[in-house]
């Protein structure tokens, strides 16, 4: 019997040490669907670390973590990066460290909306977009209801049509206030009652990366995605295989994802490194090709549209003459009062 | 006698027809798995023709750039069967000593420690995924790979208690202190007494901890940290982010599912052999 | 064998530390402000209580009732038939039928959900090949096809496993005396089978109850669970910047033991040695 359990104490010490590698760890935090993971095996094989990433929905899930957790790097959205600064949890980028950064320069329609801001410092830009609505194209009076109606074609057809709303408060409001003609920082009490009303009233699915699957799977007729969602489908599927298409209306919101170091990150070098990695011309194409977002540098932008054929007009999130507005984070009653509002709206239909 | 024969018969057609369709119902899922699992189909929105590429892309990963992705499936399997062995392992030893224990109270002591024993059967996992959440942080241990053993060791010993319990009761106390009084300290008494009688019960018991810990979602959710994912963990994430999925999880639960089948014919015929041999015994 | 019974000392700190010191705790984090993961200072306060009587909380509770009561009571009214046909059987089919019905729960579970997802989306797999097509995903009736699939074995289980060892004496006694088959069914059968009736209740009712991955993916998440909310408040909104939200999901964690409780009052009065839970 001795035997025998000093023999199984050796194989589960064993066991349990085999789990302990050397090598050092970059933990990375972002969205699902949002990286290319060929690119970061390669970043791993260069440079002999291993790469650690955990998958969120919202910015809110990922300030959720970063304050509970240690990462290394993280990407986060303007409005949130805003709140993380208040809050400490942030630290500023060094450019020292970044050899690829020179060569780059940001989109200047994009770097006008946010160059005022106080989160310069701290943000690496790593993808841009909109909000829009994607649908089945085979049904052609679903086009039309949606390039004449706009926002109102997803609030007010969920009785005939399956409608799929993303489950994350800033947008699901966004799109309600939107829709209701308001600005999506609405703080009026008004106006967010009238979203609320909107959200609840219709009847909608609710997901997130997996609402751009139901659409080719025709489980849902439309769905508010991001502007990425589309193109990465757009780009992966055949040709004549296509049954969805994607509109963005007059108005919408323009967002900005930015890589960010958090303040207690252990391995600020590394992740420094990271973000040189895909800021490398060669690997920022293929990542933008891989998400299917805009890019936020003018260089890899021109070669997307020109050499990748990204020429499709909604692949901009800010043409010429369209209206944008980007979210600020607000107040923390509002924050609370838009997860309310999306709590609401999914639990009544 | 004609009305008893009407309801009985009626009760066997009845019977007859929920047990088919409880059957289609349990194992269409299976056959759609299985349809999956050599649907030649990264995204799995149709049927794009045979193959077995997820089969060998679990043998030789390398080949497979999307096994590599993040988060790795692979890693995910490994961590969900070293997580398995070694709770089914610890549990079932340690379920073993306490069922021992307990057999060995008083009937109503017993019969207390049976209800407490059966709390985490019959508690909702997420109210016992909470609770050791609350646990740990408390000790301030670090969700990781160790919290979610600890975790899965606390639901898999209940099962092995409840297997081993009733073969204790039908074991004849007299033995054990026969065997003492020829000499066994108490502790090779249980070795070499107790343990070989109730073989049978502590092996139903790790059988059930281990179908208990591969298949574990909600506890395992709740009590693992950043890094550490299950199979099923992982599956729950990559669902919402369907471009890190990879059909391989398919043609890993088929294996799991023939592995399972395998053991059960196995134990069955184990045990039909010994029916047997302790008949011929009898005659 | 008596003098044994020190080993069971060790379980009971066991279950002391991990599942009683918990409980309690929880009670304190329902009524109180303090931080779980950043214990300090805290007050007592009734505060948290108001997510129950929220508009939200009492809906998700009223849906988990509404579909764990309707998969409770179909599962019962396909599982008691099916245990009651299966024990009757021959010894070599029976154990060959119930292998089979063990079978299927050692595939993941969420895989299996995946795979009701694919058979109730229009045009999937499912159609593609057996030319079936159901629209039925975020549908109730969807979420209930999958739940009473889900736990079906765990009603027909228990109560097989009363109804194989019933003595036979009892039931030709009852025909003895004169009881026909109807008479002996509702008049013994039927009750002895009581303690297996209520464990496959109990295991069946408290997870589809408390099932939030179930819901979330066939039902779309348009239909919220309690489950839902809990894990929200757990593991996605922990940090809402104010970090309420753990103190809140205790509360509700808190109001779900109610159920458990009952189970186990219950399990206790029909199952004392726990024999029909395996």
């Amino acid at each position: 019997m001795k035997k025998i359990f000093s023999l199984l104490i050796v194989v589960l010490i064993s066991v349990l040490t085999i789990g302990c590698t050397t090598k050092s760890k970059l933990y990375v935090v972002n969205w699902g669907d949002y990286m290319d993971p060929v690119l970061i095996k390669a970043f791993e094989d260069e440079y002999g670390v291993e790469v650690e990433l955990e998958l969120v929905d919202s910015n809110e899930a990922m300030a959720s973590r970063i304050q509970t957790g240690t990462y290394d790097l993280a990407v986060f959205s303007e409005y949130m990066v805003d709140k993380l600064i208040d809050q400490n949890l942030v630290q500023e980028i060094n450019y020292d460290l970044l050899t690829n950064e020179t060569g780059l320069t940001v989109i200047p329609k994009l770097y006008s909306l946010y160059s005022d801001s106080e989160i310069v410092p701290y943000i690496i830009p790593y993808a841009w977009g909109t909000i829009g609505i994607m649908y089945d194209n085979d049904k052609p009076e679903l086009k039309t209801l949606i390039e004449t109606q706009g926002w109102a074609a997803l609030f007010e057809h969920t009785d005939e049509y399956n409608v799929g709303m993303y489950d994350s408060s800033r947008d699901a409001v966004a799109a309600a206030l939107l829709y209701n003609g308001f600005n999506v920082n609405s703080e009026n009490i008004s106006e967010l009652a009238a979203a609320e009303a909107a959200l609840v009233n219709a009847n909608f699915r609710w997901g997130t990366d997996e609402l751009r699957g139901w659409v080719i799977e025709e489980t849902l007729d439309m769905a508010l995605v991001y502007s990425g969602d589309y193109f990465s489908e757009y780009y992966l599927a055949d040709a004549e295989n296509i049954t969805f298409d994607f509109y963005v209306p007059e108005t919408t919101n323009v967002w900005l994802d930015s890589m960010v170091i958090p303040k207690n990150a252990q391995n600020v070098d590394l992740a420094h490194k990271f973000i040189d990695f895909f800021m490398r011309e060669a690997n920022a194409l293929a990542n933008s090709d891989y998400i299917g977002y805009a890019p936020c540098y003018e260089e890899i932008y021109d070669t997307m549209v020109s050499e990748y054929e990204y020429d499709d007009p909604n692949f901009d999130p800010y043409p010429e003459g369209s209206y944008r507005q980007m979210y600020v984070y607000g107040t923390d009653e509002r924050s609370q009062r838009l997860t309310a509002i999306l709590l609401a709206a999914k639990i009544n239909d | 006698m004609k009305k008893q024969s009407l309801f009985h018969s009626i009760l066997k057609v009845v019977g007859l027809l929920l047990t088919i369709s409880t059957f289609i119902i349990i194992y269409l899922p299976i056959l759609i798995i299985l349809i999956m699992s050599v649907n030649d189909s990264t995204r799995g929105y149709g049927w794009e023709g045979f193959t077995l590429k997820w089969y060998t892309a679990l043998i030789v990963p390398s080949a497979y750039p999307e096994m590599t992705a993040l988060p790795n499936l692979l890693n995910a399997i490994s961590d969900t069967l070293l997580v398995a062995i070694l709770s089914t392992i610890i549990a079932t030893v340690l379920g073993t000593i306490f069922a021992i224990g307990i057999n060995a109270l008083s009937r109503k002591n017993r019969i207390r420690m049976v209800v407490l024993n059966n709390i985490p059967i019959v508690n909702p996992d997420i109210v016992t995924g909470i609770s050791l959440l609350i646990v740990f942080s408390l000790l301030s241990f670090t969700l990781s790979f160790y919290t979610v053993l600890i975790a899965h060791v606390f639901f898999s010993i209940p099962y092995v208690v409840l297997s081993v319990l009733p073969k204790l009761k039908k074991l004849d106390p007299n033995m054990y202190e026969a065997s003492l009084d020829l000499g066994c300290s108490r502790a090779s008494g249980v070795g070499k007494v107790i343990i070989p009688n109730i073989a049978t019960g502590i092996l139903a018991g790790a059988l059930l901890a281990f179908t208990m810990s591969i298949d574990d979602f909600v506890i395992t959710y709740f009590t693992s940290g950043d890094e550490y994912l299950n199979v099923s963990t992982w599956l729950y994430t990559v669902l919402k982010h369907p471009r890190h999925f990879t059909p391989a999880v398919y043609a890993y639960n088929v294996i799991i599912f023939l592995i399972t089948i395998i053991i059960i014919i196995f134990i069955n015929n184990v045990r039909e052999r010994k029916e047997k041999i302790s008949h011929e015994k009898n005659i | 064998m008596k003098r044994l019974h020190g080993y069971a000392l060790p379980y009971i700190v066991w279950m002391i530390v991990l599942a009683l010191i918990p409980t309690l705790f929880l009670v304190v984090l329902a009524f109180s402000d303090l931080a779980l993961f950043n214990l300090g200072s805290f007050s007592l306060t009734l505060a948290n209580f108001s997510i129950i009587s929220l508009d939200t909380t009492l809906k998700a509770m009223g849906n988990s009732l509404k579909f764990a009561s309707i998969t409770t009571i179909i599962c019962f009214i396909i599982g008691y038939p099916v245990a009651l046909y299966l024990s009757n059987l021959k010894e070599k089919t029976r154990k060959i039928l119930i292998a089979l019905l063990i079978v299927p729960l050692w595939s993941n579970m969420l895989l299996r959900i995946t795979a009701w997802e694919k058979i109730f989306t229009p045009s999937s797999i499912f159609t593609d090949i057996f030319g079936l097509s159901f629209d039925l995903l975020g549908e109730d009736i969807a979420i209930i096809i999958a739940m009473v699939a889900m736990y079906l074995p765990f009603m027909i289980f228990p109560i097989f496993s009363v109804l194989e060892k019933l003595d036979t004496k009892l039931i030709e006694a009852a025909k003895d005396l004169g009881a026909n088959d109807f008479q002996t069914f509702f008049r013994v059968i039927f009750p002895l089978s009581a303690g297996g009736i209520v464990s496959g209740t109990i295991m069946t009712f408290l997870p589809s109850m408390t099932a939030f991955a179930l819901p979330q993916r066939i039902g779309l998440g348009s239909t919220t669970f309690i489950g839902n909310i809990i894990e929200s408040k757990f593991r996605t909104e922990i940090m809402d910047f104010n970090g309420i939200s753990i103190n809140q999901g205790s509360m509700i964690s808190l109001f779900l033991m109610l159920f458990s409780i009952t189970a186990f009052i219950l399990i206790v009065k029909f199952d004392k040695e726990g024999e029909t839970l395996i």
